[in-house]
């Protein structure tokens, strides 16, 4: 799901205006698919605003989704705010009074939650204070969500902003992991109640070097195999302005990697699940079916790529292989 | 193997008087003990004095190991050193010229090194300075090693003295080990080459309440999971005062856990590999055979614990079931 100012920015995209009754119609066509999409995914992450909307005839949201044996959860955090002598660096808001809203949520329907970091790669970032800080609000969070019943999803993402190389994000992506493992572990989380949802290991946007799957892949199971300890049940991929064919097909080498993973590597994409079921729908009544189908055929295919028997056929669809980055992306 | 002081306990227990000589027949009987002791034994820990002794036939102690495709490994701390304003808390020390003493064992035949630090439950221990003084030291130690060709094992040692229950070891041992990665990762240790040799986790050894070896299997089991990642090849547990039998069956109970390991989980025990070996020798050339039969048996039967295949036969001799605690240990 997205928020309100990020669905502005996937509605104007396709020429769609944004408003309540248009996220809703939006909403629906996605929530219902059809049981093909029961077997691929999980778990939904929920905005607030979508947790009371209803469906056409008067079903709640939540429930469409529960009754496909999906459970359902909520984004918790109030967005980024800037850390003060940083080099444009941020943390994230959203603690006060965290822990009366998650046991709202929790009465509402949703069993789990969702918090997102934004740490940036340059030449003076992460910092010491950023990746302590945003380690420390995540373990917060984190801690608070349990005590309300909530699984709490931890995100700590390094977006691909910048020219830097694979190994310059993989050495990133394992000071910040290992932050937020301590703290985490300082917060007395009980890390199997949780799931991580990083970035994955990849170049800058603006790296010239290309790398394959398999490099990427190798590159992130390594960073993981450094940092989360075996008791973390899942880690769910952000997949953060790669492609929707990229998202998948690294995902795939992901799960198809030769070192041991002792836990499960699967998918929370938005961009990269939903960019050719915007493109299929613009905003259109007759599209909705079409849009629907885009999107399952997409949950499919990322489901097959969880457990690392993806093929990429080689059309190169149009929408599935553009490019989904957005420069600071904030959602 | 010992360190001299350490010998003088052992040599004490059965009337033999610690001199260089003995020690060297002690050791030499235990290096020749059997020909097929690299199936049970992958890696000898040595004393500085060890590494530089001969067998009767005059070949250096080092290559006869090597010979027996077994792995040398030298121990290089320098014992415990008081921390100022602790309850009697300690750090370790022995940096000093660390890299120059590595670069020459490994020269000199050592292709590992071990380091221990110690720490204590009581209710005010360990306090965050001995966790975090004792973490640093082992990552600069592991450091120090890997820069010289020694892989580290990295050993925080707490010590089962006290009559806390099984939980609070867990607790600790969590705290300890979750803040020991912590400092490898803020020294860039290379994880994947490294050993981590902790304590199992056990009630203090006057705790009035008995536990299982599957009681210790999991909590020890599940402490590990939290807090060592994937990427650490190793574990090799220490035997801290347990009984020879106590050792091996708890390791046993360990490799069937049910809880998934993705580390190899193994011995790296003294005195509960030697007891009975030290008792059946009494100093007497002539029991030298019946102790390295003793000793070749003790080292087989925990092979197999550390496959989680050991079957105890229920005939066990009175020295392996004998405690071997002592308080306070000092190696």
């Amino acid at each position: 799901d997205e928020s309100v100012g990020s669905m502005v920015k996937r509605l104007n995209q396709i020429g769609v205006e944004n408003t309540e009754e248009n996220r809703r119609l939006y909403r629906q066509l996605l929530f219902s698919a059809d049981e093909r999409i029961n077997s691929c995914i999980g778990g939904v992450i929920f905005f607030h605003e979508t947790l009371y909307q209803n469906a056409d005839d008067g079903t709640p949201f939540v429930k469409m989704i529960k009754d496909k044996g999906i459970v359902v959860g909520i984004k918790v955090d109030k967005g980024v705010v800037p850390l003060a002598g940083t080099n444009g660096e941020s943390t994230t808001q959203g603690l006060d009074g965290l822990s009366e809203r998650c046991a709202q949520y929790k009465k509402d329907g949703a069993d789990f939650a969702k918090w997102r970091c934004v740490l940036k790669i340059s030449e003076t970032t992460p910092s010491q204070l950023s990746i302590l800080e945003n380690a420390n609000v995540l373990a917060r969070y984190a801690s608070i969500c349990q005590q309300n019943g909530i699984v709490p999803i931890v995100e700590p993402e390094i977006p691909p902003d910048g020219d830097h190389d694979l190994k310059r994000c993989q050495y990133v992506t394992e000071k910040v992991l290992a932050a937020v493992y301590k703290a985490l572990s300082d917060h007395h989380v009980y890390l199997e109640g949780t799931l991580l949802k990083p970035n994955m290991v990849t170049p800058g946007h603006a790296c010239p070097t290309k790398y394959s799957a398999e490099e990427i892949a190798m590159a992130t199971v390594t960073a993981l195999r450094r940092t989360v300890p075996p008791a973390v049940t899942g880690v769910t991929f952000l997949s953060g302005g790669q492609s929707e064919e990229e998202a998948s097909i690294n995902l795939n080498a992901i799960n198809t990697c030769p070192l041991g993973r002792p836990w499960a590597l699967t998918f929370s994409y938005g961009r990269a699940l939903q960019a050719s079921a915007l493109n299929a729908w613009r905003g259109q009544k007759e599209n909705e079916t079409a849009a629907t189908e885009e999107f399952i055929k997409r949950a499919e295919v990322n489901g097959l790529a969880a457990q690392g028997k993806y093929e990429a056929n080689q059309d190169g669809s149009g929408a599935a292989s553009q490019s989904l980055f957005v420069a600071n992306h904030a959602y | 193997d010992e360190s001299v002081g350490t010998m003088g306990k052992r040599l004490q227990k059965i009337n033999v008087e610690n001199t260089e000589e003995h020690r060297r027949q002690f050791r030499q009987l235990l290096l020749t003990s059997d020909p097929a002791l690299s199936n049970s034994i992958g890696g000898v820990i040595l004393f500085h004095e060890t590494l530089y002794q001969k067998s009767d036939t005059g070949v250096l102690f080092p290559k006869i190991i090597k010979d027996a495709g077994i792995v040398v490994g030298i121990k290089v701390d320098k014992g415990t050193a008081a921390l100022a304003g602790t309850d009697g808390e300690t750090t370790t020390q022995g940096l000093d010229g660390l890299g120059e003493r590595c670069a020459q064992y490994k020269k000199d035949g050592a292709d590992f090194a071990k380091w221990r630090c110690v720490l204590k439950i009581s209710d005010c221990c360990p306090s965050s300075l001995s966790i975090a003084e004792n973490a640093n030291v082992l990552a600069r130690y592991a450091s120090i090693c890997q820069q010289n060709g020694l892989v580290p094992i990295v050993e925080p040692e707490i010590l089962t003295d006290g009559d806390h229950n099984l939980q609070r070891c867990q607790y600790a041992t969590e705290k300890v080990l979750s803040a020991v990665y912590k400092a490898l990762s803020d020294h860039h240790v290379y994880l994947e080459g490294t050993l981590l040799k902790p304590n199992m986790v056990t009630a203090g050894q006057a705790c009035s309440q008995k536990y299982t070896p599957q009681e210790v299997a999991m909590a020890t089991v599940t402490a590990l999971r939290r807090t060592v990642s994937a990427a650490v090849p190793g574990i090799c547990f220490l035997s801290g005062g347990q009984s020879e039998e106590e050792a091996s069956l708890n390791l046993n109970a360990i490799n069937q856990c049910p809880l998934p390991r993705p580390w190899k989980l193994t011995f790296s025990y003294g005195r509960a590999l030697q007891a009975s070996t030290l008792a059946t020798w009494q100093g007497k050339p002539g029991n030298t055979k019946a102790a390295q039969t003793t000793f070749s048996t003790r080292a087989k039967i925990n092979g197999l614990a550390s496959k989680g295949e050991y079957k105890p036969s229920g005939q066990t001799d009175q020295s392996a079931t004998q405690s071997l605690f002592s308080a306070s240990y000092v190696y």
